[in-house]
């Protein structure tokens, strides 16, 4: 074990000192001197020589008056060695952790202690190795887990993979399976088919054969039917024919003899049935002769009636004209019929006249009013004019009287007089004009009274007669006279009207005529019976010519009956046919001559056709024959068929054939899965293996409690130690694994920082670090350095831990940097060195 | 009259190909239980599954053409169904039994006889071929193969072989004090942990 002191202190440049230079002795050392005179940077100095200071912190130090900055350490381990302050000696942490005591100090340090001194401290153990490894281990157990859990996925990447390689091959088999068997079932189908298409062979060859015989048959058939037709005809021939233009004529001849006679039975009874007719008419027109009385010509009677009708429109419109002349009197003219114009001529002159004279006196007094109002308005302007005109004079005079003379005050009164005269007479005059007004607007009144008495007098009488005004009245005596002019001519006609009513009465009183309301009625009729008897008589016309017509007619028709028998007997007789039955035997035996050659002329074209191997007309004739070939066209319609489908067959066959040459089965299938097997295999070891974490983790941590509990205990027990010269809460510490302190207080972990005072912590804080050191005990011990650390100590505890100090000075040299007198009294040292704040060394 | 079954042998089955089994050697077993079944005296011969879930037509078709036409084929995964193949005889012959000629499911393969209405089980000549998953290396009867499907250190291994037992998975021995000495407090599987975690933080 070797000693590190430090011997000396070489400052070239360092804050405030410059070529400054301090010497250390063994045990311990004192820098003495009040704040502010440069202990701690000193301190700071041997931290950056011993431990090292960041750029940031030689910065600060960096003098601002010398160029030179630095310096050096003068240490002492096995041999003296110089250490520059940019390259410290030791790890700074590490000599933070045993070395350095501030008043800067963290409480914070006590929480948990940094690995390298962990790593320090586990270095005096015998298993050190082991424990740093298990340590690793456990570290880098979870990121070997995650690897383990990658190393899984990417088995499962990969048995996914070769799954669905098997899965494919499965599928590609699966399919190929299908198409073989596709194949199978077409080739079957094909076979199947090829079997039908031999059966159908065969059966076309049996029916070739069926058709050769039945064709033979056909011709000696033929040959027989031939010769019985030949021997038919030659027998037919030899008895009598007619043909079918003759028969028909013949037969045409006798129809049309038996037409002539029913036609003349259809006009003698046509003849009978319109001499009937005429007899009824020739009745009815007699009746209606009868009816209308005047046995005169029809044209006459229709003259007649017609001027009948004329007389009545006549006397209907004179009767119309003297109705609607005695219309036209109104009831108000029974006054002008009473009195004439004499009302009239009183209405235009007398009423007026009382009411006119009436309002002719109010509108004299009117205009009289009007000008004694001008007259005193003209008059009162003049007197307000002069009383305003005296008045300014009398003023003025008063003014005058004032200024110039007091005979202008007598001047002013009788002006002030004269004023007062105008005016009174101006009041007056006033007053008499608002009582003209007054009366002016009275008689205005009564004026207008006046005059609605007027208009409503004249309105009564005029209302009477039903009119507005006098000039309607006019015009109503004018038409009134107009009307009485007419009326002497109206009495004439009505006399007139009343002798042609008597007169055309009386003529037609036989018709039952009894008032002239019965008039047109009877005309109607009258009318009616005419124009029936009209058409009656034309009827009778008409009918007499069909008699005529028809009695004609039937003369011809016997005519032409009596021709046509006479040339129908001729034509029987030449043909040596006596009667009917034997014409219809003669033809028939014409007709069966003429469909025996028919039959044989059919017999030689289907001799012809056979001659000719034309089949398709053969089999038009022979059914069996059509039969036979309709049968061999249809198993040739199948024949080709099965030709179309065994293309088709074949077609299909080479398709799948096709799809199975794409088909790959080439993979290593068995290997394939082989590898598959073995890759879940591997997932599973590997996920076993996993499953194995925690069992490991628990043996590693085992193991490490096992190599590493005794420093922690070491540790705990040289603080509790310590720690118990100042306190009695010692026994309540408890120091964990990574050397953190924790308080316990009343059953329960409490902050330190809470529970302990600053003064206490501090004291804690310096049993931790020389606890720590002790627990360590580093091969190369390095000095303690106080920088102002125990001044919250009181008293006894300074003396407490001035002992402390001086222990601790037996192995290991102290630096102490203080302020207080205090403590360089209770440690009775002197110091090796006196700061001056006030002055730069 | 004589009946001979021969149950489930599938011929190219996806199992043969599975670890611990080689396909190759697993279908010559298989062949030469066929051939034994054929060789059987008997009236009919009727194969139940002869062919398994890998078999191509390259492979049935040769078969096939050998063998006899008495004997008749039943496949329940209607691989056979609708195809022109030669010498089959199709048939819907289905046997209810526990019984089996693959070597890969039984250690003991057999055939069933029927005879006279009366039913025997034949055994194979031919030994099985089971593949048993251990925990731990274990000399088995004949007819099995055991495997270790968890990481066993390379010692281990080599005490499993000598059983016969097939090893996938194997780390190496402990090299140092620390793992020796971890090694007799830990099981095998947590040790290979161990030794892997001490290999992935060496790097």
């Amino acid at each position: 074990m070797s000693t590190l002191k430090i011997k000396d202190l070489k400052i070239a440049g360092f804050g405030k000192f410059h070529n400054y230079r301090v010497t250390f002795k063994d045990g311990i050392n004192i820098v003495f001197g009040p704040n502010e005179s440069g202990k701690t940077t000193l301190y700071r100095f041997i931290l950056a020589g011993i431990g090292g200071l960041t750029e940031d912190e030689l910065h600060r130090y960096k003098p601002w008056d010398f160029n030179d900055f630095g310096g050096s350490l003068i240490v002492e381990s096995e041999k003296d060695q110089e250490v520059m302050i940019q390259q410290p000696l030791l790890d700074r942490r590490y000599v933070e952790s045993v070395a350095l005591l501030s008043d800067e100090e963290d409480i914070m340090e006590l929480l948990p202690t940094d690995e390298t001194i962990i790593a320090r401290l586990k270095k005096r153990m015998a298993q050190l190795e082991e424990a740093e490894r298990i340590s690793m281990l456990l570290k880098r157990q979870p990121e070997f887990e995650q690897r383990l859990l990658e190393v899984e996925k990417s088995l499962d990447q990969q048995i996914e993979l070769l799954e669905k390689e098997v899965q494919d091959f499965r599928e590609r088999r699966q399919w190929f399976f299908e198409y073989v068997r596709q194949k199978s079932n077409v080739e079957k189908e094909l076979s199947d088919l090829l079997k039908g298409k031999q059966e159908l062979l065969g059966e076309m060859e049996n029916i070739n054969l069926k058709i050769t015989q039945e064709l033979e048959e056909i011709d000696e058939q033929l040959k027989e039917q031939l010769e019985e037709l030949q021997e038919m005809l030659s027998v037919e021939r030899h008895l009598p024919t007619i043909d079918v233009k003759k028969y028909t004529e013949i037969v045409q001849l006798r129809q049309k003899i038996e037409n002539a006679e029913q036609n003349c039975k259809e006009l003698e009874s046509k003849i009978q049935t319109l001499l009937n007719k005429r007899s009824q008419v020739e009745n009815q027109i007699k009746d209606l002769q009868e009816k209308l009385f005047w046995r005169e010509d029809i044209e006459k009677v229709k003259l007649r009636i017609k001027n009948f009708e004329l007389s009545y429109r006549v006397l209907e419109n004179k009767l119309e004209q003297l109705e609607k002349h005695k219309e036209r009197y109104r009831s108000n003219w029974e006054i002008f019929r009473r009195e004439g114009d004499r009302i009239l001529r009183s209405l235009e002159t007398e009423i007026p006249t009382s009411i006119e004279l009436e309002m002719r006196q109010i509108n004299n007094k009117l205009q009289f009013i009007e000008g004694e109002i001008s007259r005193h308005r003209s008059r009162a302007k003049w007197e307000r004019l002069l009383s305003f005109v005296t008045l300014i004079f009398s003023a003025a005079a008063l003014s005058l009287g004032l200024m110039i003379d007091p005979v202008w005050f007598y001047i002013s009164a009788t002006a002030g007089v004269t004023s007062g005269i105008f005016f009174f007479l101006f009041s007056r005059t006033m007053k008499k004009l608002e009582e003209e007004d007054e009366q002016k607007i009275k008689l205005q009144l009564e004026f207008r009274s006046i005059e609605k008495k007027k208009q409503s007098a004249l309105q009564r009488v005029l209302s009477t007669f039903g009119v507005n005004s006098l000039e309607e009245l006019k015009k109503s005596y004018e038409e009134y006279s107009k009307w009485l002019s007419e009326d002497q001519e109206m009495e004439r006609l009505k006399e007139k009207v009343a002798l042609e009513e008597a007169a055309l009465l009386s003529e037609l009183q036989q018709f039952g005529v009894r008032d002239l309301r019965d008039l047109p009625s009877v005309i109607l009729r009258l009318n009616e019976l005419v124009e029936n008897l009209e058409r009656k008589q034309l009827e009778y016309f008409l009918l007499q010519q069909s008699v005529e017509q028809a009695k004609g007619d039937l003369e011809k028709a016997k005519e032409d009956r009596s021709h046509l028998s006479t040339l129908y007997l001729s034509q029987i007789n030449s043909l040596g046919i006596k009667d009917l039955q034997e014409l219809q035997q003669a033809f028939e035996r014409n007709s069966k001559i003429e469909q025996i050659q028919y039959r044989i002329n059919q017999v030689l074209r289907i001799q012809e056709k056979f001659k000719g191997r034309d089949l398709i007309a053969l089999a038009q004739d022979y059914q069996e024959l059509a039969q036979l070939l309709d049968q061999k066209k249809k198993v040739e319609k199948s024949l080709v068929d099965l030709s179309r489908k065994q293309e088709d067959l074949d077609e299909k066959i080479r398709k799948i054939d096709e799809q199975i040459s794409k088909i790959d089965l080439s993979l290593n299938i068995a290997a394939q899965i082989h590898q598959l097997s073995l890759k879940k295999l591997e997932k599973e070891a590997y996920s076993k293996l996993r499953d194995q974490a925690k069992q490991v983790k628990e043996f590693l941590e085992d193991e490490l409690d096992r190599l590493t509990g005794a420093y922690t205990e070491k540790f705990s027990m040289l603080l509790k130690d310590l720690f118990g010269r100042f306190t009695d809460l010692s026994q309540s510490i408890f120091v964990e694994k990574d050397l953190s302190v924790r308080f316990f207080v009343r059953n329960q972990f409490a902050d330190i920082t809470d529970a302990l005072s600053r003064a206490t912590l501090d004291q804690l804080l310096l049993c931790y670090k020389i606890a720590l050191y002790n627990t360590l005990q580093p091969e190369d011990s390095i000095p303690l350095i106080i920088d102002n650390f125990l001044i919250r100590f009181d008293e006894t505890r300074l003396e407490k831990a001035a002992q402390l100090l001086k222990d601790e000075s037996k192995q290991r040299q102290v630096i102490i940097f203080t302020s207080d007198r205090k403590l360089l009294k209770v440690l009775g040292i002197e110091p090796i060195l006196m700061l001056d704040a006030l002055k730069v060394p | 009259m004589k009946k001979i079954y021969l149950l489930s042998l599938r011929l190219y089955d996806s199992k043969d190909s599975e670890f611990p089994l080689e396909y190759e050697h697993v279908t010559s077993v298989k062949k030469q239980i066929f051939l034994e079944f054929l060789r059987f005296d008997a009236h009919e011969h009727i194969a139940l599954d002869l062919f398994g879930d890998l078999a191509l037509l390259d492979q049935i078709v040769p078969i096939l053409s050998l063998v006899p036409k008495t004997l008749k084929i039943y496949q329940s995964d209607g691989l056979l169904e609708d195809m022109r193949l030669p010498n089959i005889q199709p048939v819907k012959e289905k046997l209810d039994t526990d019984l089996s000629s693959n070597p890969v499911l039984t250690d003991r393969p057999v055939f069933l006889l029927l005879e006279d209405g009366m039913q025997r089980v034949v055994e194979s000549s031919v030994k099985g071929l089971v593949p048993r998953s251990l925990e731990s290396p274990q000399n088995l009867p004949e007819g099995m193969i055991g495997y270790l499907s968890n990481f066993v250190t390379s010692s281990e291994a080599e005490r499993a072989k000598l059983f016969g037992n097939k090893i996938p998975f194997v780390c190496r021995n402990p090299k140092d004090t620390f793992e020796r000495r971890m090694s007799e407090k830990m099981p095998q599987g947590a040790l290979c942990f161990l030794i892997h975690l001490s290999d992935f933080c060496e790097g």
